[in-house]
Order: structure tokens, then sequence, then C-alpha cells
């Protein structure tokens, strides 16, 4: 099969890398014999190149890890589109996958009537944008064949927008074994570890409780409990240099101001329990789902974890992110529970593999290929 | 007493009442739906009844038999249309042009007998490979098989009602056997799952979890192992209606992964269909020699991208190598079944019972529409001990599994000198410069380059690159040995070390042919896979042509130092296996 994937620049991450969705779908595929190729829409400005297209700009398509990566330049739309279209055009791909937060991600209209299968996988709760009317998300979900949400609310909220295009609910896969291999899994349950941490990690903006998470921690008055903050702080806002300041007060806590990660497995292995700070209500988070298959607790804050939690309730336990006294009350609980028993439970499902998300989707292709020739057939 | 309802016995009472009817109200409710369901049910079959019957009708019909030659015509028009023959034809033509450059003409001429009998098996093949698979379902009619997560509404399905033990012999499984029980455990769509752990020994905490996991844990002494005995046990052992045998380090793909293989079984149980494996999905961290070689066992076996249904076709050793079957990694069967045949013998234990089971008329499935996640990243000493053991285990089942003889066993080892010099001179050439833009065509210069380099029956270099010291030791044990031996005649070593050449050659050629088309361009990923694999291939063709000297020379004259030095080499090779 040749499969074509198509990314916009949020989907996660700007670049497409080996922990990126997409990436991950394409090399599981290649794993499989399949040929390859994801276009990326870079929203930088970056020159991007088609390949057999213009030699002058041939370097920018690049492997990442053995899978060919081309990026278009989103700020000359037109140039790229153009390009796009012709070089699309000439291409004959069996199935067409695009993976974004939102179709309008993807800066440029899909004018080719592909003759392949097109599956879009939106990869994250709609929530106001869903009824967005442009054209080229009118484009996408008109001509998709069908189109994967991580979520049962998510399809729902996109089936109130566009009622007849067809939703199927699949979250993306969690990389197993690279999540092992960071975490250092023995088989005896979860190392002991001394002190224990917290890993706040995300963006920490006002609306996300993460002052209020810090406020919480330091009324604990347990020493050996450490709050590791991994994330975005802009310290020119009060917001911002309040963080800043708590941080510096308490010796327990240790901040590091970067752009918060996609997933866990490149934070090494010294934290026991995850914090996600709530900024926007989302039904998908890809760390949450690695706390679930690591059997890590948890915890995410009002407003983003409400969603979150509704879909996720076996291993989210969610808060209200201005109730500084349950934070505490959840933090001690936690410490207690786990000094008890650290064994993992066996009763709990692990969140879906890459490799098990990468084979689903093959079959999503050849059904809706299968669809599409039926449909062509029936016409004739 | 209940807080919660004011205390006393009273109310609790009154509660306990209520919650009686509640659940009488409830019982009526789903009593009502099941009977409105059957009613749908029976009036659904009755419709299947008649338009079977309608089908009949038409089928038996005059018309239905005067338009017999124009449907054959038009389903002949359709194929010729769909491109599939000009596939086919290109790509056969593709293969004798290979098959021309690398052997000459009369060398071709020769093998005549062989192709004609492999036309079939490699039309087939060329017929599954990629493109080809997507366009068969829309041809024949019916929808493609799918995994059942992807089936709108399969957690509303009701329940298979079986039961299936899961039958798993352990060593030391590792961390990662935590995820296999918790997968099985929360497995989706059948009434009840049994997990039976068969352990041989561990000294991690295998048995503890698995304990954890509320598996029937089997324990015996490492002696008593082996493959086919502590599967027999666990078969005893185990209470369900079906086992499902399994390996330590697979993993079920999906949340109704033990559903789809039930299902399958259940749906073709009246075709005479009692056994069934699905096919491996590669892990993230497979080596790209696996991916090669289990992609091209797919295509041998046809069941790549569609499921397949095979049956007895003939005692040879490729038909029953292709329709015989079964999988360790995963295989379905009811238990009462299995207890007729059980397992045998102490390798290939999973395909003498697919043998087994076609030979007495019985049918067996590979399914490509349910996978199971397994793969390896092995050593390329791991290569060298597999094909070996490979070879003597197929020359020893199958009567008709002819393997070449070799007139010079120096002459092998001088020619796997030859080649382990060359190719430790260039793998760290490759990695230090690059390929130069594609990594498959600057393979493919080097092969050729290699072909036309004769063999100069020097000794080995100081420093060897095929990834693997004892890949390496072990050739540096039969150069030692080749001292000792009294030296072949000059054309007869030439010969056999050009078979060590040939078979290495044709051996990368073919996983490069594979690889270009997968991967196209050059990073460091690709040329650290390719330099890994050339490693891997050549251990391959070491531990192959080791087989059959070993095979072979009980066959012709050969003096007691060669056949003394052949059967410590087997020796070595067999350890353990």
């Amino acid at each position: 099969m040749r499969i074509l994937y198509l990314t916009g620049a949020s989907a996660h991450r700007a670049d497409v890398q080996p922990d990126h969705p997409v990436h991950a779908l394409a090399r599981m595929a290649q794993r499989e014999g399949h040929q390859v190729e994801i276009v990326s829409a870079s929203s930088d400005g970056f020159p991007g190149a088609l390949p057999g297209g213009d030699t002058t700009h041939q370097e920018y398509r690049q492997l990442v890890k053995g899978v060919p990566v081309v990026r278009l330049a989103a700020s000359d739309a037109q140039v790229a589109a153009d390009r796009f279209g012709k070089w699309f055009g000439k291409q004959r791909f069996d199935a067409v996958h695009g993976v974004f937060a939102h179709p309008a991600d993807w800066p440029f209209p899909l004018d080719a009537e592909a003759l392949a299968p097109l599956v879009v996988t939106l990869s994250a709760l709609p929530a106001a944008t869903a009824a967005d009317a442009s054209t080229v998300t009118q484009s996408w979900m008109r001509r998709a064949d069908v189109c994967v949400v991580p979520s049962p609310l998510a399809a729902s909220r996109w089936r109130e927008v566009w009622p007849e295009s067809a939703f199927h609910v699949m979250p993306h896969g969690v990389d197993l074994l690279a999540l092992i291999q960071a975490r250092g899994v023995q088989m005896h349950g979860i190392t002991p570890r001394s002190p224990l941490t917290l890993l706040c990690v995300g963006t920490f903006d006002p609306p996300s409780g993460v002052v209020e998470l810090m406020r919480a921690f330091t009324t604990t008055v347990q020493a050996e409990l450490r709050l590791r903050m991994v994330g975005r702080v802009d310290e020119t806002s009060a917001y911002g240099q309040e963080i800043v300041g708590m941080a510096q007060s308490d010796p327990r806590i240790h901040l590091t101001s970067v752009q918060p990660p996609s997933g866990l497995a490149g934070l090494s292995d010294s934290f026991d329990a995850v914090w996600l700070p709530g900024l926007a209500p989302t039904d998908f988070s890809a760390i949450a789902q690695e706390c679930a298959a690591l059997g890590i607790a948890c915890f995410a804050t009002h407003p983003g974890a409400s969603p979150l939690a509704e879909v996720s309730q076996d291993y989210v336990q969610r808060l209200a992110s201005d109730d500084v006294s349950a934070i505490a009350t959840a933090i001690n609980q936690w410490t207690r529970a786990f000094r008890r028993s650290r064994q993992p439970t066996m009763d709990a499902a692990i969140p879906l593999r890459i490799e098990e998300e990468a084979f689903l989707y093959e079959g999503l292709y050849r059904r809706m290929a299968f669809e599409r020739s039926r449909r062509t057939s029936t016409r004739a | 007493m209940n807080p919660a309802r004011g205390g006393g016995d009273a109310p609790s009472t009154s509660g306990k009442h209520e919650d009686l009817e509640t659940l009488r109200r409830q019982v009526l409710k789903q009593t009502t739906e099941i009977a409105a369901l059957q009613l749908r049910q029976r009036d659904l079959e009755q419709r299947a009844a008649d338009l079977q019957s309608d089908l009949l009708t038409m089928r038996q019909s005059s018309s239905w038999r005067l338009t017999a030659p124009l449907r054959a015509l038009a389903l002949g028009t359709r194929w010729v249309l769909s491109g599939r023959p000009r596939h086919i034809l290109l790509a056969c033509c593709g293969l004798l042009l290979r098959e021309w450059r690398h052997r000459g003409a009369l060398a071709m001429l020769k093998r005549m007998p062989h192709y004609v009998r492999r036309a079939g098996s490699v039309v087939a093949s060329v017929d599954q490979s990629a493109g080809a698979a997507l366009d068969q379902p829309g041809e024949s009619g019916v929808a493609p098989r799918v995994h059942p997560d992807l089936i709108e509404g399969i957690n509303d399905a009701p329940h298979i009602e079986a039961t299936v033990s899961v039958v798993i012999p352990t060593l030391n499984a590792g961390p990662e056997f935590e995820y296999l029980l918790r997968k099985l455990r929360t497995q989706l769509g059948v009434r009840r799952i049994e997990i039976v752990v068969v352990d041989s020994g561990s000294t991690d905490a295998t048995v503890s979890m698995a304990h954890a996991a509320g598996a029937v844990v089997v324990e015996i002494p490492p002696e008593e192992f082996s493959h086919s005995g502590a599967r027999n046990l666990g078969a005893d052992t185990a209470t369900g209606d079906h086992l499902l045998f399994m390996v330590q380090d697979a993993y079920p793909l999906g949340d109704h992964w033990i559903y789809g293989l039930l299902d399958y079984l259940r749906d073709h149980a009246s075709e005479g269909l009692v056994a069934l494996s699905c096919a491996e999905y590669c892990r993230d961290d497979s080596d790209m020699m696996y991916e090669c070689n289990i992609a091209t066992y797919y295509r041998f076996l046809g069941c790549k991208d569609v499921d397949r249904i095979a049956s007895f076709k003939g005692a040879d050793h490729e038909s029953l190598r292709t329709m015989g079957q079964l999988s360790d990694v995963s295989c379905l069967i009811p238990r009462d079944r299995f207890l007729q045949y059980r397992y045998r013998g102490s390798f290939a234990e999973d395909m003498d019972l697919g043998v087994r089971l076609i030979r007495d008329g019985h049918r067996i499935a590979m399914l490509a529409s349910v996978k199971v996640i397994h793969s390896h990243n092995r050593t390329s000493f791991y290569y060298l001990r597999r094909s070996f053991v490979d070879i003597s285990f197929l020359v020893g089942v199958f009567p008709d599994f002819t393997r070449p003889r070799h007139a010079s066993s120096t002459g092998i080892v001088t020619g796997a000198v030859h080649v382990a010099n060359q190719l430790s001179r260039w793998v760290p050439t490759l990695l230090a410069n690059g390929a130069g833009g594609s990594v498959h065509t600057a393979v493919s210069e080097w092969l050729q380059a290699l072909r036309d380099t004769p063999v100069d029956g020097a000794k080995l270099d100081t420093t060897l690159h095929l990834g693997d010291v004892r890949t390496e030791a072990f050739l540096r044990e039969q150069e030692a040995a080749r001292a000792t031996l009294a030296v072949d005649g000059a054309q007869a070593s030439l010969a056999s070390a050009q078979a060590f050449l040939d078979d290495f050659v044709a051996r990368f050629e073919f996983f490069n042919r594979y690889a270009g088309e997968v991967y196209p361009g050059e990073d460091q990923y690709l040329l650290d896979a390719w330099g890994s694999v050339a490693g891997k291939i050549f251990a391959a063709s070491l531990g192959s042509l080791f087989a059959d000297l070993h095979l072979g020379h009980g066959e012709q004259p050969a003096s007691e130092p060669e056949r003394q030095w052949l059967n410590r080499v087997a020796a070595q090779l067999t350890a353990g296996v």
C-alpha cells in the first residue's frame, strides 16, 4: 500500500519527530511493508519542497528515522498549495490520512478529487471550533470517508455540526516500548523512591490551577515529597512571577521553564505521579494515556480536566483547580496509598499502543477502499 | 445499619422492597426486549431463507445457464482491465530478468523444471504484493473482514458464549509480561477467559505476577521443559472449551482480539475449520531483517493481506508447509479437538500439528484481519544458529526438501572468509561516508562489485565488522579448523567458495529489493539498519551452508577429521535449541 499522511503544524508538535503521532503511524506502516510519505504544513515560513518538484529545495524533504517527511510553508499558501496540488495530482496513493487538531490546521484546500480513501483524524476536542465553516474545513469534512476522534464526547460534538459525516472513536496510541524503557519498568512493581516526586507538566497559565497546586503542596508537611514542574512559564506576567517566587521559596519544588513535552518518555523516570494542569477543555491527553499504561496516578484540574475525566475516569482523578484544600488532601491520600502498595493492578485496561493504532487504521484504509470501489461500481 | 436510609429495620426492608420492585421492572423490560429481538431474528432468518431460495431458483433457471458465458466474459474482461495481469506479467518479467543477470541463460535453461514447479506460488506471491490486495475485496463484492474493534457497536454486541483458556509457557518472562497479562484480563466479548501459565523455573517475578493476575500456574523443573510437553501440560490443566496457545512475549492486538479469533473459528466451523493462528504485527523495536522475513513468509503462506483457510493439497514439502502452518505465537483450537492430537516433537511442533490436522481432512486458517503483536530484534549469531537448525529440520522432516551438495567444505569456509573480509571493510565505510543519497542503491552497487570480485583465498582480517562477536569468533574457529583439514582440489574449492558468495549475494539482494521499496533515501537510521542486516544475512548464509555440509557429509566421502569437525559445529549450533 502507498499511504500519504498529512499533518498540520499544531498536532502535538510543530515538527514531525519520532514522538509525533503521525510519525508513529507512518513508521509502523513501514514495518508492515507499506510505502509512506508525510507532508507537514509548517507555519514557520519554511520553504518546503515536494519530491520531484523544485530541485533547489530538495533538501527540505528529509528522512526522520527512515520516514520521508516533506514540509510545506503555510506563509506562502498559494504557491505551496499549487505545488502540493500538482504533485498530489500525479501520485497514486492507496490511502490518504490527515491528522490534525482541527482541519483548519491544514491550510490548503483539497481541490483534487483523489481516488484514494481519505481518513481524517481529529486529535482534540473541538470545543467552539467544531462549527468552523471555512472552506478548508468543509472540503475535508465532505471528502473524508471517515473521521476518527479520540473519544465519544468529541464524536458527539462533531456529529452535531457535521451530521452526515461518519465518525469512529479511537484514541491515539501510546509508545509502550519507549515508555517501559524510559521508565525502567521492573517486574517487582514500581521501584521505591525517596523522596516521592509529583510531576506537574503542562502550560502554567492562570486558569490552570498551578498556583493552587503549589499552595496545596506547600501546606503538606512531608519532607520526603518533591514537586517537579516542567512547563512554560510567562515570567513577564504576574501569574508567572508568582509561580517562580513560590518555587524559589520552597526547596522541595523544582521548576524547569521549557516548552512542555508531548509525552513522558523524554522525562526519564524521576516521578511517581503526574499532575496535568487544565487550561482548555480536552478529552485526550497523551500523558494521561501514558500514565494509565504505566499504572501511575494522574491528577487533572478544571477546566481542562472535565471532559478528560469523563472519558478517562478509570485513570484520571479530576479536581477543582481553585480548591487548595481538596488538592492538598488528594496529595496526602496519594502518598499514603503509594507507600502502602506499589503493586500494579492487573485489572487496569491498557490504552491502545501505537502498533494497535496503526494496524486498526490499516483496517480502516482497506474498508474505506472497498466502500469507495463499491460506490464507484454502483454508480457505473 | 445504613445511615443514609435513616436507620431502623422497617425503612431498610421497605428500601429492599423498592429495590426488588425496580429489579423486577428491569427484568420485565429486558424480557420484553429479548422477545422482540427474537422475533426480529426469526423474521431475518425467514428473509434470508427466502432470498436463498430465490437465488437457487434463479441459478437453476435456463436464462441463468444461457448467460453464463457472458458473465464469464465480463468477469475476465474486468480482471484484464483491473491491471492485475499487467502487474503480474511485469513482475514475473522482472524476476526472470534478474535470474538471467544473476545466473545466465544456460543455467536458467537447466533450472527450467524448477521454475515450472515454482510458477504457481511465484504468481500467487506477486499477486499479493503491494497494491494488489487492496483490489481483491472489491472484486469479490464482499467487504474485507476487519478487526472487531473497528465494528461500530461492538461493545454492545452480546458476548460469545465460550470459555477460552490461554496457555502460556514461561521462563523469566520479563517486565513486559505484566502487560500481556493485563491485556488478556481486559479482553472483551468472550464470556470467560482463563490464563494458564506453565513455568519452567523462572527466577524473576514471572510466577508471582501470574498469580497476581489470577492465572492457574503450573511449575515444572527446567529439565522437564519441552515446547510440546509444556503446552500439553497446560492443555491438560485448562478448563476452557477452547485453548489459545501463546508465547510470553506476544501481545494481543486490540480489545476484542480473542473475540476476533473465536468469531472467525465459529463462523467457519461448518466448513471444517478446526484451528487457526493469526499473523504477527511487528513491534516498534523490530529489526528490518525480521520485517523482511515475516513479510516474505506471509506471502509464501498467502496470508499477507487476507485471511486464508487451508486444506490438504499435496504431500510435497511446499504444499505441507504453506497449507499446514499454525503458529504457537497464537493458536486457537477447541480443547477436545486438541486433546485428540496434542503437540509432539521438540521443534516446530506448531507446524507438525497443522500438518496432521490437514492430513486428516480438517481445515486450518491464518488470519490477517486479526493480528498479534510479536517480533524480535535478534543478533546475527541467532540467525546463524536458527538457519542451521531450520535447514536441518526441514531436510529431516520432508524427504523432498533438497539442498545443494557442496564439493568442498574448506571451500565454503574460504568463501565465508572472503565475504566476511569484504563486508567488514565496506560496512564501516558506508557508515562513515554515507550512501550518496540512497542506501538501497549503494548496497546494489556494492553487491554488484562483490559479485565481480574474485575469491582470493586470503586469511580473515584482524578486525571484523559482522555485528556480533560470537559470529566472528565462530568464523575464526572454522578458519582455524580449515587449516587442519586436507585441502580440496582447487576447482572444487573455488566452486564451493563461489556458492557461499552466491548465497550471500542472493539473500542480500532479496532483502535490498524489499527494503528499497519501503525505505527510500538515506539517513543514519537506515544506514545503521542496513549495516546491521548485512551481518545478519552473512550469519544466515553461514548457518545454512554449514547445515548443507553437515547433512551432506554422511553421503559423500569425507575424511574422519572433517566428519568430526562438522559434528562439533553441529553440536555447537544446536546446543539448547
